[in-house]
């Protein structure tokens, strides 16, 4: 595919995001209101409920959405290419049940320091256990990748087991670590946002600025060596600006499944492995691809809202399934 | 011969007679529960145990305290109950402790687990299964657990307590025109907000009280698009509050405090009322404790002022 073509796509990919994010803050009530959206352009003539609607409801949660769905697809991204294997997600190294047992350990003690008390402990859970994790995997001063993948997916399991632990011992206070569990931008805030920020602000010019690196790793970690790549610094600066940001993420919407193990690959199918233009291309798709499944986890039963990290397993596996019988191609 | 027949004759009518007298002295204690399984007790139960907190609440209310031998780690309506010895929480139920404390009534709830339930019949032991969805079922149920407990006097009393102030609330509440029923929002838990939507014991208790129940679009306990509370505004915020647990000032803080609720009518004029969780969801002798409360709270005018010492502390 030429580089022209490629870069088509790309923009069109903005083009659709974009789109995407106008039409989702016209959706209220369960659907598109093309009043809603004109309103945004004369905020001054609104009612005080209508501009919270707008501004303090509808706003932050579709930017968080667009920044998780960018975060999970590029780290997934940058995961499957620094692993070299298709079904690395970016939660591969535990990250996300570490979030999860932060989580529960916050609800099960009671500890209460205010509304930050649920993302802070699952925040620091994950960090926690992203360290863990890459101590565990790394042997002398290097880090194979299959130790620290295999570390990572035991210590998720043990994770998991802690996990079902407490929801068991949760007794009244199930409820509450099931809904974190499954996901969601219920109650998405400015604070989340600008909580947030801060970690996509840094940690996506760092990925982009290692595309060419992640492209020799493709040819395999002794090729890169002899390339000039100084193997192991990328990989650790890799490992902890995506496990950064993965944990970022799962601390203000829970667990959101499939986005970031699925999107690189749709992106790999239509646009090759360079990933000078699979990591725009991830990023600005993931985006679209959360956000979408957030319009319809607010519009499909609607009043009742259901949980997006379901819808986005529910809608795309399928989907996932049929492009791949349709390509054969990737990996 | 004649006289033989004669006496075999008397034998048999002497002996017809007799059970007849005999059975009209212990009829059989016996109720259909809501499987549609029909327990009868040749006596009344001198040993009961209880699966689930709202039935323990029945139970002590009907007056059978010294009869109960079980009931589950939930059960915390009366005190007393604290005492008695644990068969497991709700949905945990262990069995080898059942068989132990050889029951002569378990009363099973709408929580307890199917196959529990199942297992139980198959060891033959004596289950019967209190579920209710309405005040009315629940008064139902009492009377089903008077009769097989032999104690209908004393239930009797408590049923017509029951029936009369649900009555009484009626009444007066029908009286009410639409245009002043106030719309109520119930909020279970903030994150995210969860709320009771119709066929609950809340939209029950709201509707019954003279309000308005803003979740009566959705079906049973669920989510709800934020925009929506905004949107229909309600007047009127009832908060769940835990006993002993910090996050039920979580839960209120996060009502009274979240910038996005402030426009909502219920926050600017300070109507958010914390009512016992307990209270609310227990099918149990108190439903009508929390109806009167939920009358108070929509109608202070018609009903009285809600007391509740955690609101008047705040």
């Amino acid at each position: 595919m030429k580089i022209t073509k490629k870069r088509q796509i790309i923009l069109a990919l903005i083009i659709i995001l974009v789109l995407s994010m106008v039409f989702s803050l016209g959706i209220g009530g369960g659907r598109f209101q093309i009043s809603d959206l004109l309103s945004f352009l004369q905020p001054s003539s609104l009612l005080p409920t209508e501009k919270t609607i707008l501004f303090e409801i509808r706003l932050p949660r579709l930017i968080l959405s667009v920044l998780v769905g960018a975060a999970l697809s590029l780290s997934g991204a940058v995961l499957q290419g620094l692993f070299q294997n298709p079904l690395v997600d970016p939660y591969v190294l535990g990250i996300s049940s570490g979030g999860a047992v932060g989580a529960i350990v916050a609800i099960l003690s009671g500890i209460s320091l205010g509304f930050i008390t649920l993302p802070l402990f699952s925040f620091l859970f994950a960090l926690a256990t992203t360290f863990l994790v890459l101590r565990l995997g790394q042997i002398g001063h290097k880090m194979p990748l299959e130790i620290m993948l295999l570390a990572g997916v035991a210590i998720g399991f043990f994770f998991s087991a802690l996990i079902s632990l407490g929801m068991f011992l949760a007794g009244e206070n199930l409820h509450q670590m099931v809904f974190w569990i499954m996901g969601g931008f219920w109650n998405s805030s400015w604070n989340k946002v600008y909580t947030l920020l801060p970690f996509f602000l840094i940690g996506f010019p760092i990925i982009f600025s290692y595309s060419r690196e992640l492209n020799t790793f493709l040819l395999g970690e002794k090729v890169a060596e002899s390339m000039g790549v100084e193997v192991e610094k990328t990989k650790k600066i890799l490992l902890i600006v995506t496990s950064l940001l993965v944990a970022a993420s799962v601390s203000v919407s829970g667990v959101i499944g499939f986005v970031g193990l699925v999107v690189p690959h749709i992106i790999r199918i239509i646009i090759g492995e360079d990933h000078r233009q699979l990591l725009p291309a991830s990023l600005f798709l993931g985006s679209s691809v959360l956000l979408w499944a957030d319009i319809f986890s607010r519009t499909l039963l609607h009043p009742v809202e259901l949980p997006v990290g379901v819808l986005t397993s529910l809608m795309g596996a399928p989907f996932f399934i049929y492009l791949l019988r349709r390509k054969k191609k990737g990996w | 011969m004649s006289k033989l027949r004669i006496i075999a004759i008397l034998t048999i009518l002497i002996l017809a007679f007799s059970s007849t007298i005999t059975i009209s002295f212990s009829q059989p204690l016996s109720a259909t529960d809501a499987t549609g399984f029909t327990l009868s007790l040749s006596q009344p139960p001198n040993r009961i145990i209880s699966l689930a907190p709202g039935n323990t609440e029945i139970l002590f209310a009907l007056g059978l305290n010294d009869k109960i031998v079980g009931v589950t780690t939930y059960c915390d309506e009366p005190i007393e109950a604290l005492k008695k010895e644990k068969i497991g929480n709700v949905t945990e139920i262990d069995l080898e402790k059942i068989l132990t404390l050889q029951p002569d009534l378990i009363l099973a709830s709408s929580l307890t687990p199917e196959e529990t339930v199942a297992r139980l019949h198959e060891l033959s032991l004596p289950v019967f299964t209190l579920k209710s969805d309405t005040i009315e079922e629940v008064i139902e149920d009492i009377t089903k657990v008077a009769v097989l407990s032999g104690v209908e006097i004393p239930g009797s009393n408590l049923i017509k307590t029951m029936k009369d102030q649900l009555k009484k609330i009626n009444d007066l509440s029908q009286s009410i025109p639409d245009y002043q029923k106030p719309l109520v929002f119930h909020i279970i838990w903030h994150d995210p907000i969860w709320t009771a939507g119709n066929s609950t014991f809340i939209n029950e208790f709201i509707t019954l009280a003279g309000g308005k129940n803003l979740a009566e679009d959705i079906q049973g306990y669920s989510t709800i698009d934020f925009e929506e509370i905004l949107k229909r505004n309600p007047s009127i915020i009832t908060v769940i509050e835990n006993h002993g647990k910090n996050e039920e000032n979580q839960l209120y803080q996060f009502v009274t405090t979240d910038n996005r609720l402030q426009t909502v009518a219920a926050i600017k004029n300070n109507q958010v009322y914390l009512i016992d969780s307990n209270l609310v969801s227990r099918p149990g002798p108190r439903v009508v404790s929390a109806l009167q409360y939920f009358a108070q709270i929509i109608h202070p005018e018609i009903f009285g002022e809600y007391q509740n010492q955690e609101i008047n502390s705040k």
